[in-house]
């Protein structure tokens, strides 16, 4: 079931008043409430991934049900250790041993997510690759299988839940039903963002209880997630998708003008994605993570690092590159340790080559600034209690951007080859003289009006969580905001198109 | 809480108002743009029409003003939604679109525009509602509700080439024509409706069946889906008291670009052949089928 479906529209209004109405208030006296409240949203999770392949609902299943069962298994081993401990019978071997124990458990979840993972994401394309490297035939190896809608979201999250238990970050819970919502939650199933257990968790180990002020607030994020995937993402998409489907037959300016386009488009496609999620969970008393925080403002790669999918980025700093030792190591390690992340971080993102060359595209803009220690020069909003930037900020956004737009090129390309060819394409001689005439056509008014409009807005709220956060506005000003958005996702907003995270 | 249901019931409301203010004020225009002339030619159809009809050559031969709405991939819909805004007793040219009614309605390009009571037309036919709001999704944009339906004259020809090209392998026929197409009934009833529309309308209606190549041609005439077609024909011309003529066109040269699609000098003889028809002093209701002989 997509966010911008009818379906969605008439499934979240029956959802959210049977989660309010019936399974909290008519039920409330009874001690299975909770349990059954969470229950509920399982069922209600389940069928909206069911809406699109129901036979993957086992998979999540099995997949809730191993990194639970692990959770379960590593608790008791604790509790043995804890248990030789207070008796002081225990030596240290022993306690080794348990500990090794756990460790084991911890493994072999993580090893069977990664292993499940594999097979239906990476599995054909490192048999291909290694059947060209060969030069044998690949009939009969393929597994051909479709890609479980966001099977790399969840699967982190279950990691995570496996790691924060192993560290002792977290109690493991013994509430199969609260676990199940945790990696079921509709909202963020399928495109996160990718939720910690430390937060998500204990949301639904407690009781939840309606905020009129955040419920709006959802609403709020909602429709500007709307207006950022119909409107702008999806307009863009028409345009980008003509380009880069013909991009041999296209000019120089065409080209670039389709990569800027397409910069846009994804950053309203999956920041659009989060905020609907972000928001819906709101409706249920739930508060996910930030996933997006003005990327396109950043002023240098690193800032925009720490603005882009959040959630992805921490996790990967929090999993992988702090264990490797982070930046508190020698300059060859910090070399190491930022591709590791960049290149692991592309190759989440599919089994193609244009996503690690992607990756290890941003690792290399990223090095210079950790090997100095300027990586976290800018840990502040830009042109903070201004309202405009200065020039060297102006000019240090839009070379950020111009870095950006050229990684997308890559991620976007379908290869190597292709993503050479785009390139070669843009170079031409002219490419920046005719490019301006692109924003005069008539035909491409409307889109460019509307990233304008998503630039100026978020410009302006850049300091808030919420693009929209309007709740403070004169009455008649809000509605007259809310209309226009309203009216543009209707009848300006693009053809219906997936969105692109849905494919990780 | 129940402030929070009511206050989203009301905006819900004043949504609702306000986007059906906005599609009244674009829909009023649209039927402004859409007054034309009941003397002119009015043409539908889909990518056998759009490439097997000169319509400019139909205009200077009748010396008529010639209004088409064609293109690859037309849906029965889109039939309803030009037939909405011919004028009574006006001449229309409409394809009898087999691939349309046998395409699978995913792949149905109905993008004219927006008119709520063919969508209920459609639905009232058997369209399920998945497909019908398949439909509003592809025109609920303003450009869609603000609409043109016919174009002057708008055509596109295949160019002349000795041999027949392929974009699909003749293989890929067979479904279209031997799988039994749930969707039939409902495009079926749904371009009967359009028929009948125009017939009351006091239209001269001059259906058209275009051809296939013999390869396609041979194993569709035994198939089960060209009986389903052949009923339909056979019930549009009896309840319109339709003649039914076979248009044969004879030509050393090769008149199919492909295997659905005439060439150049495929649709130039055709579109002659029907200006005769329309020059002629009487017009009556007709299904011509082209034949290439």
């Amino acid at each position: 079931m997509l966010f911008n479906s009818i379906q969605f529209a008439i499934f979240l209004p029956i959802v959210f008043m049977l989660y309010w109405f019936v399974f909290d208030r008519f039920i409330s006296k009874s001690k299975w409430q909770l349990r059954l409240q969470n229950a509920f949203v399982v069922v209600a999770s389940y069928v909206f991934y069911g809406w699109w392949d129901w036979r993957f609902l086992l998979l999540i299943a099995f997949t809730s049900f191993c990194s639970w069962g692990s959770g379960m298994l590593m608790q008791r081993v604790d509790s043995q250790q804890f248990d030789l401990k207070l008796m002081g019978v225990g030596n240290s071997l022993e306690i080794n041993k348990l500990q090794k124990h756990k460790k084991l458990i911890a493994t072999a979840n993580i090893v069977l997510n990664l292993l499940i993972l594999a097979v239906f994401k990476y599995y054909d394309f490192f048999v291909t690759e290694f059947a060209q490297l060969f030069h044998i035939s690949t009939e009969g190896l393929l597994l051909k299988v479709i890609l479980p809608v966001g099977i790399s979201f969840y699967t982190f999250q279950a990691l995570s839940y496996s790691i924060d238990v192993y560290r002792g970050k977290i109690e493991p819970t013994k509430d199969i039903v609260a676990f199940f919502a945790f990696i079921s939650f509709f909202p963020q199933l399928v495109a996160g963002p990718i939720e910690r257990a430390t937060n998500l968790l204990p949301q639904f180990l407690k009781k939840r209880e309606f905020d009129y002020d955040t419920a709006v607030d959802g609403m709020r994020q909602i429709l500007w997630g709307l207006f950022k995937k119909i409107v702008v993402a999806d307009n863009c998409a028409v345009y980008v998708d003509q380009v880069f489907s013909t991009y041999t037959e296209q000019t120089g300016s065409t080209l670039l003008l389709a990569a800027i386009f397409f910069t846009f488009q994804i950053y309203g496609d999956f920041s659009g994605y989060s905020d609907i999620a972000i928001g819906t969970a709101k409706l249920f008393g739930i508060k996910l993570m930030r996933n997006f925080n003005v990327p396109y403002f950043s002023r240098d790669i690193a800032e925009f690092w720490r603005r882009w999918h959040i959630s992805l980025t921490t996790w990967f700093r929090d999993y992988v590159y702090i264990p490797l030792g982070g930046s508190r190591v020698s300059k060859a390690k910090v070399v190491r340790n930022t591709f590791v992340i960049f290149l692991l971080s592309g190759f989440w993102h599919g089994a193609n080559w244009t996503f690690i060359a992607w990756g290890a595209y941003h690792a290399i803009l990223f090095l210079p600034l950790i090997l100095t220690g300027k990586n976290r020069k800018y840990t502040n909003q830009v042109a903070e209690g201004r309202i405009l930037p200065t020039f060297k900020e102006a000019g240090q956004m839009l070379l950020t951007f111009f870095l950006a737009v050229i990684g997308w090129i890559i991620f976007r390309a379908e290869s190597i080859g292709m993503a050479w060819e785009y390139f070669r394409g843009m170079m031409q001689f002219g490419t920046l003289r005719s490019s301006y005439r692109f924003f005069i056509l008539p035909e491409m008014w409307p889109t460019n009006l509307f990233i304008v409009i998503m630039l100026v807005v978020e410009w302006i709220q850049r300091d808030k969580e919420l693009g929209f956060a309007i709740g403070n506005w004169h009455f008649v000003v809000r509605w007259l905001m809310y209309s226009i958005v309203v009216s543009l996702i209707v009848f300006e907003g693009g053809q219906s198109v997936p969105f692109v995270y849905f494919q990780f | 809480m129940n402030k929070f249901v009511l206050k989203i019931l009301v905006a819900a409301l004043w949504f609702l108002c306000l986007l059906a203010g906005v599609y009244l004020i674009f829909h009023n225009k649209s039927r402004q743009a859409n007054t034309y002339d009941n003397d002119a030619v009015f043409v539908w159809g889909d990518s056998q029409m759009y490439q097997g009809l000169d319509a400019a050559l139909l205009s200077d031969k009748t010396e008529r003003k010639v209004w088409t709405s064609v293109g690859h991939g037309r849906g029965i819909y889109d039939f309803l939604v030009c037939e909405k805004t011919i004028p009574d007793g006006s001449t229309c040219v409409v394809s009898f679109p087999e691939c349309a009614f046998f395409r699978n309605p995913l792949s149905d390009n109905n993008r004219t525009g927006l008119e709520l009571s063919c969508l209920k037309d459609i639905i009232n036919s058997g369209c399920p509602l998945g497909e019908a709001e398949r439909i509003f999704e592809l025109n609920r944009r303003r450009q869609n509700i603000n609409y043109k339906a016919f174009n002057s004259e708008e055509h596109n020809l295949y160019k002349y080439a000795d041999s027949l090209v392929y974009p699909e392998p003749l293989p890929a026929w067979h479904p279209l024509f031997e799988e039994k197409k749930d969707w039939f009934q409902w495009k079926a009833k749904s371009y009967e409706k359009g028929i009948h529309s125009l017939f009351e309308k006091r239209s001269q209606i001059i259906l058209i069946q275009f051809p296939f190549d013999e390869q396609v041609e041979s194993f569709a005439k035994e198939s089960v889906n060209r009986h389903l077609s052949d009923s339909l024909k056979t019930k549009i011309v009896k309840d319109y008291s339709m003649k039914v003529d076979t248009l044969e066109l004879c030509s050393d040269s090769l008149l199919m670009h492909d295997l659905s699609h005439m060439n150049e000098v495929g649709a130039r003889l055709l579109t002659a052949k029907i200006a005769e028809i329309l020059s002629a002093d009487t017009v009556n209701n007709r299904f011509l089928r082209v034949v290439i002989e």
